[in-house]
């Protein structure tokens, strides 16, 4: 018998090449804020716009997002590192807060609050959750916003120090 | 509704990297590049890979259920420019890279620095004109650790939008 030509760990490698960008997601669900950073993030059709991210299966933001049915994905500048930081845990405050871990949020009724200081914003209605023996949900997104806040190089993941991709060591 | 323009210029701010998809199909082996591609769970390993619909190497995907993922490093922007449009398949290359089958029966370039085998476990995305396939990773390869990957945005080009 040959050894088997893929090592687990070769595959780590080779998914650790896939390139992502650095988001933080944030949608309102009744009285509060919830967010958090997410990296599995592609478009996935031009007509309808949509895209589809993928959330830790039974994270509260998972929760959160399917039952808000809506959420908004806001980009991050190449010197934003700092402001992802705090959201690699899950954040949450009172809707009519005026930051989230020190950042500014535009709240306002009826949408999804963002970050202000992002480049831009992407708001989307949850229009599906496809199938998946994973162990993050899907969801898919249909575009329903979007802004530009000022030009900049958005960040990608392989900027930063961390990584999320392979399998958990 | 959203401003189609300014969607299309906040989509193009997302992050992508740069692939070649290859699948056999009866008519020949296809190839195309690629780049909505994330992964979508670690255990078990999981990715989601978008392809057009009605393209050749979408069809061949339907159909086979299995492909390859080459990783197109950061030297190689040549490669994914090959493959913008369909080519013409020999029996063991196209548009002039070669290539071999793994024991998986999917067709991988010699000049990919990596790349994962993948499997189609579900498919999605019926009302967009996109197929998401979303795969398991049979195998991979690495010819050459530490190889950096091409991002499209360090391209003259882009994708969607």
């Amino acid at each position: 018998m040959n050894p088997q030509p893929s090592s687990t760990d070769v595959r780590n490698d080779a998914l650790r090449l896939l390139t992502n960008g650095l988001y933080v997601l944030t949608t309102c669900l009744e009285d509060s804020i919830h967010s958090a950073a997410v990296t599995w993030v592609s478009q996935v059709s031009v007509q309808p716009p949509l895209v589809l991210i993928a959330l830790r299966r039974n994270s509260h933001l998972a929760h959160a997002v399917r039952k808000a049915r809506r959420f908004a994905l806001n980009i991050l500048a190449t010197d934003q590192q700092a402001l992802a930081a705090p959201f690699f845990a899950y954040q949450t405050a009172p809707l009519a807060a005026a930051s989230l871990s020190g950042f500014a949020v535009r709240p306002d009724v009826g949408r999804c609050p963002l970050l202000t200081d992002a480049l831009g914003w992407l708001e989307c209605r949850v229009a599906g959750e496809p199938v998946t023996p994973g162990d993050h949900a899907l969801i898919l997104g249909e575009v329903t916003g979007a802004g530009v806040r000022r030009q900049g190089q958005p960040l990608t993941l392989w900027m930063t120090p961390w990584s999320y991709g392979g399998a958990p060591e | 509704m959203a401003d189609r323009d300014i969607t299309k210029e906040v989509l193009r701010m997302f992050s992508y990297g740069l692939y070649v998809a290859t699948a056999q199909s009866p008519e020949g082996t296809r190839a195309a590049t690629v780049s909505w591609v994330t992964q979508a769970s670690f255990e078990p390993r999981l990715v989601a890979v978008a392809m057009r619909k009605g393209t050749g190497i979408c069809e061949a995907t339907a159909a086979s259920r299995r492909f390859a993922l080459q990783v197109v490093a950061a030297d190689q922007a040549e490669f994914a420019k090959a493959f913008f449009r369909a080519n013409p398949s020999g029996p063991d290359e196209i548009g002039g890279y070669r290539f071999t089958m793994t024991a998986n029966g999917v067709p991988v370039f010699d000049a990919a620095a990596a790349w994962l085998e993948c499997e189609v476990v579900e498919e999605a995305n019926a009302t967009g004109d996109h197929t998401i396939f979303l795969c398991r990773v049979l195998g991979s390869g690495l010819r050459e650790p530490a190889r950096a990957a091409l991002a499209l945005r360090e391209t003259p080009w882009h994708y969607g939008g």
